[in-house]
């Protein structure tokens, strides 16, 4: 009998082979998503395509510009319409970041219900790579399609500002969250989160109480952040708007958005979700390695000598980058 | 050098809660192929998911070929007794996904010759199996990455004779050819005895007998008399029974025994039942690293 053997690979944070068993194992699950999420986005497409008047149609400047009391009287339904299906949209695109929670959940609890994880982790697969594998999949697909949610939310948005379509009358906060990168970054840090929870140890009461605290906590947060960071300073004027005379009511209509202004909110909202994200991650790494074997050298010796060894050693990177790589090969 | 050797080994799924493995000492030498018996619940599954590095000691440790059992996980191969595979997989995926995950130490002959044995369809899918061709597909799993240390959490529980059989051969046949150390958990006791060359037996997350099968049945006599039992009494009782007819006694020797009571060396199906049936009996180690000679009447703890 010869003995097959594979080029020696080093150890890799990620496993090619784990990312492809995970997408087997979920994809049926992901192409429900991927449907879920497709849904509304056509749907949207579709409005905005077929509806009764063509949208260029009820925009001022079929009118030439000249008569906006006019305009108004003539198209505010559609106004109306328009102005609730973006925001709708944006809502909607918000709910189902946190709706994540539950694939993000269920997809690394599943196989530590059915103890598949067991069958990897003794096949040369340490537990964080394969906890980065699922992360990594479903990070992936979130990237795909709340990226692409993200760019059209942008585009009609500015398409709907130049034409004056909007009415100011909303949130600032929720619109700009919810058309550029920040909504991606979001999008992953529940993604995390929702690893976090699936890595909670205790009985089923116990994890719920965890996860709903967490939970609570970080909504808790989330919101304070954002308002520190929209509702101070001239984050408000991120939306540009202007009042029209001799409009119905005297509307504040949408007309841009301040390009310096939003960056910065992109970048303080992307910054705030993946440090989230990042903490989640982390703390969902450390509480594998409480319940399994990690693979340096001080391992073997229970609970309470790593316990102390973790302290004695600090955050030190090099330690949990140990924590990734499998055993020693022989 | 030992392949498996703990000491004061502790574990408990909750922090207050009872202790599943409770300060259990033993050696396993290397080349050993070593039964792991004891009622549900005795904490077998537990001492080998400890020793595949998939859950840790609360206190205690813990050494793979001398070495913390996380640093030596590419060496160590187990099988879970539920052998937990995604139904949805198929046989080639499982031989795909070892050659993947174990870079350079996967043997894809052997997995694949173990896959054939049982006549199987490399493309059948895993839930279209019985139970028998799906725990050797789990075994080819376990085997391809040539382990030094195999860890097997009831194999044969769901087969059937033959296969029992079979997959016996398959396992001995790696062990002889490779000089791996097998540790297997079980409840075929009779089986076991002409497999294994050592016995661990837990009860209720203690260590009640651990050591080579030989030295353990020579330590121990099952006597039969008619005498009184107070005769036995400067021997170490393990199990008495009284009837009408006589006395029938385990016990472990210490010194002579009277020449009114008809002595054999017990079997080992006498020997784990005698030890499982009566709990209060002293435990006895004659592991070799940790105690050349028998540590007779005084717990392991």
């Amino acid at each position: 009998m010869t003995l097959a053997l594979d080029r020696y690979k080093t150890a890799a944070i990620f496993q090619r082979c784990l990312i492809r068993i995970t997408l087997r194992q979920q994809l049926p699950g992901l192409i429900t998503l991927a449907a879920l999420w497709l849904l509304p986005f056509l749907t949207v497409l579709y409005w905005l395509r077929w509806t009764e008047y063509p949208l260029t149609q009820i925009s001022p400047d079929a009118y030439g510009g000249s008569s906006y009391s006019s305009y108004w009287a003539a198209h505010w339904n559609h106004v109306g319409d328009f102005d609730s299906v973006l925001y709708g949209l944006v809502a909607l695109t918000s709910v189902a970041c946190l709706l994540l929670l539950i694939p993000a959940t269920n997809l690394i609890r599943r196989d530590l219900l059915v103890r598949l994880n067991v069958v990897l982790w003794t096949q040369g697969a340490s537990a964080a790579q394969w906890l980065l594998a699922k992360v990594a999949v479903l990070g992936a697909f979130v990237v795909v399609c709340f990226g692409t949610t993200g760019v059209l939310d942008w585009s009609l948005l500015h398409w709907a500002a130049s034409r004056h379509l909007l009415v100011d009358d909303r949130h600032n906060a929720l619109l700009m969250q919810g058309i550029g990168p920040s909504l991606v970054a979001a999008a992953l840090m529940y993604v995390c989160v929702g690893a976090l929870f699936a890595v909670i140890p205790g009985d089923r009461i116990n994890r719920s109480f965890c996860r709903l605290g967490l939970l609570f906590l970080l909504l808790g947060l989330d919101s304070l952040a954002k308002e520190l960071f929209s509702g101070t300073g001239g984050m408000r004027r991120t939306l540009i708007t202007h009042r029209i005379s001799g409009v119905n009511r005297s509307k504040s209509v949408l007309t841009g958005v301040n390009p310096v202004d939003y960056w910065l909110h992109q970048l303080l909202n992307c910054t705030y979700d993946l440090a989230i994200a990042a903490g989640a991650l982390l703390l969902a790494l450390h509480l594998l390695r409480r319940r399994t074997v990690p693979t340096h050298a001080s391992s073997g010796q229970g609970r309470a000598a790593d316990g102390r060894a973790l302290a004695s050693g600090g955050w030190d990177l090099r330690r949990w980058a140990s924590l990734i790589r499998p055993g020693e090969t022989r | 050098m030992s392949a498996l050797q703990a000491t004061g080994l502790t574990h408990r799924h909750r922090r207050r809660g009872p202790a599943t493995l409770d300060a259990v000492d033993f050696t396993l030498p290397t080349g050993s192929i070593c039964a792991l018996v004891g009622r549900n619940g005795a904490g077998k599954s537990t001492l080998l998911e400890l020793a595949a590095g998939v859950d840790r000691p609360t206190s205690g440790s813990l050494t793979v070929f001398g070495k913390p059992v996380g640093a030596t996980r590419a060496r160590v191969g187990y099988l879970p007794q539920d052998q937990p595979l995604e139904p949805s997989w198929r046989i080639i995926d499982v031989l795909r996904i070892g050659a993947q995950l174990n870079p350079g130490h996967w043997d894809a002959a052997y997995a694949e010759d173990i896959v054939e044995q049982g006549d199987l369809d490399p493309w059948a899918r895993l839930d279209e199996l019985s139970g028998g061709q799906h725990t050797r597909v789990a075994l080819a799993l376990v085997l391809g990455k040539r382990p030094d240390l195999i860890l097997l959490d009831e194999p044969t529980a769901d087969l059937d004779p033959l296969s029992r059989h079979e997959l016996t051969g398959t396992l001995l046949g790696h062990a002889a050819e490779h000089g791996a150390t097998v540790l297997i958990s079980s409840h075929h006791t009779s089986e076991l005895a002409a497999v294994c060359d050592h016995l661990l037996l837990l009860d209720a997350g203690r260590l009640r007998l651990a050591g080579g099968i030989d030295d353990l049945l020579e330590a121990h006599r099952h006597v039969t008399g008619t005498g009184g039992a107070d005769e036995l009494d400067a021997h170490t009782v393990v199990t008495r029974q009284e009837s009408g007819r006589g006395t029938a006694a385990l016990l472990r020797p210490a010194g002579a025994l009277p020449s009114a009571w008809d002595s054999v060396v017990p079997t080992l199906d006498e020997l784990i039942l005698g030890y499982l049936g009566s709990p209060t009996a002293p435990a006895l180690d004659l592991s070799p690293a940790l105690c050349p000679s028998p540590r007779e009447g005084q717990p392991l703890t």
